[in-house]
């Protein structure tokens, strides 16, 4: 069950950040994810207190997983749980220890924001690490990505300097994410700059104006905002070409966890 | 309760169509991080079949 899952990682002192879909719940960018992902500190004596913690539950390993070991943790594995669910469906637990475009875990953590939840306060990445991660192959991850950059100004740690402005800007990908964007932050016209600075700057006083904005203009940034896309998701297939070859070995000479084992 | 509202394990209810599409309202970014998560995990309940949703995201068809 839920209820009693974050329970027993505290209670085996695990190392972990709340990363991926329910984050981006929790900071508001996105409204619904089916499954739990995070972050482990990849030592070996955490991932032996989270194997302990998910033998408390019951788990069970799910497809396509390796051993549960610091080796694979750090070579930027994911590993696959499921659990029952009581009265409600199983869930998933999905697990990285090394996730994509992160820095190291130590460094996460300091970035983490605390969250009060039913399931009691669970640690949750930052939300500018939250966007790294984020930039994957699913298309549907880059409206989330730009719900995350309107989101950052709601965070405490928040200011709207030029630097956080362009931040937020680099990261939005939909035309109606920039709308908002203009109207939360006029002064953010100014700052444009680089190959979509006359296109940013007229769609802005569009908006800030409250006129409709040229077709064209939109049309120019949208295939900015597609290419920037393609760009990221490139990067992305790159980054898992050799975890995957791996996977397939440690697959093809055994070596994966038996789907429906216990843990 | 109307049609449109069910009621999750902890007997609260959910209003189905602010659950699908809360953000575009904006009403979603000004409920609390606990009250988001509980609406968002409610709606699990609906998923037709949990594995075949987690797996189409988790090891997508080339």
């Amino acid at each position: 069950m839920i209820e009693s899952f974050f329970p027993s990682l505290k209670h085996r002192g695990v190392e972990h950040l709340l990363i991926s879909g329910q984050a981006t719940v929790l900071y508001g960018a996105a409204t619904f994810s089916e499954d739990i992902d995070l972050w482990l500190d990849p030592a070996p004596e955490n991932c032996a207190r989270f194997a302990a913690a998910l033998r408390d539950c019951g788990a069970r390993y799910y497809k396509l997983t390796p051993p549960l070991a610091a080796e694979h943790l750090e070579r930027g594995h994911g590993f696959h749980f499921v659990l029952a669910g009581g009265a409600e469906p199983e869930f998933f637990v999905d697990v990285m220890g090394k996730p994509p475009r992160a820095g190291a875990f130590s460094a996460a953590i300091a970035s983490a924001r605390w969250m009060e939840t039913e399931w009691g306060p669970l640690r949750t990445i930052g939300l500018k690490d939250l966007v790294e991660l984020k930039k994957t192959q699913r298309v549907e991850d880059y409206p989330i990505i730009s719900n995350l950059a309107l989101a950052w100004f709601d965070q405490p740690e928040a200011a709207a300097t030029p630097a956080e402005l362009l931040w937020s800007m680099e990261n939005i990908f939909t035309l109606s994410a920039l709308t908002t964007f203009f109207e939360a932050h006029p002064g953010a016209v100014e700052l444009t700059a680089g190959e979509q600075a006359a296109a940013l700057k007229s769609f802005g006083r569009h908006v800030i104006s409250g006129q409709a904005v040229p077709e064209q203009i939109e049309e120019e940034l949208n295939t900015w905002m597609q290419r920037r896309m393609a760009a990221l998701q490139q990067a992305d297939r790159r980054y898992w070409r050799d975890i995957i070859a791996e996977l397939k070995k440690l697959r093809s000479t055994g070596q994966l966890m038996p789907d429906g084992s216990e843990v | 309760m109307p049609a449109d509202y069910e009621t999750n394990s902890a007997g609260q209810s959910v209003k189905i169509s602010e659950a699908l599409s809360p953000y575009k309202a904006a009403r979603w970014r000004q409920l609390t991080p606990r009250e988001r998560l509980r609406r968002s995990w409610a709606m699990r309940s609906r998923l037709v079949d949990p594995r075949a949703a987690h797996d189409r995201k988790l090891f997508p068809k080339p």
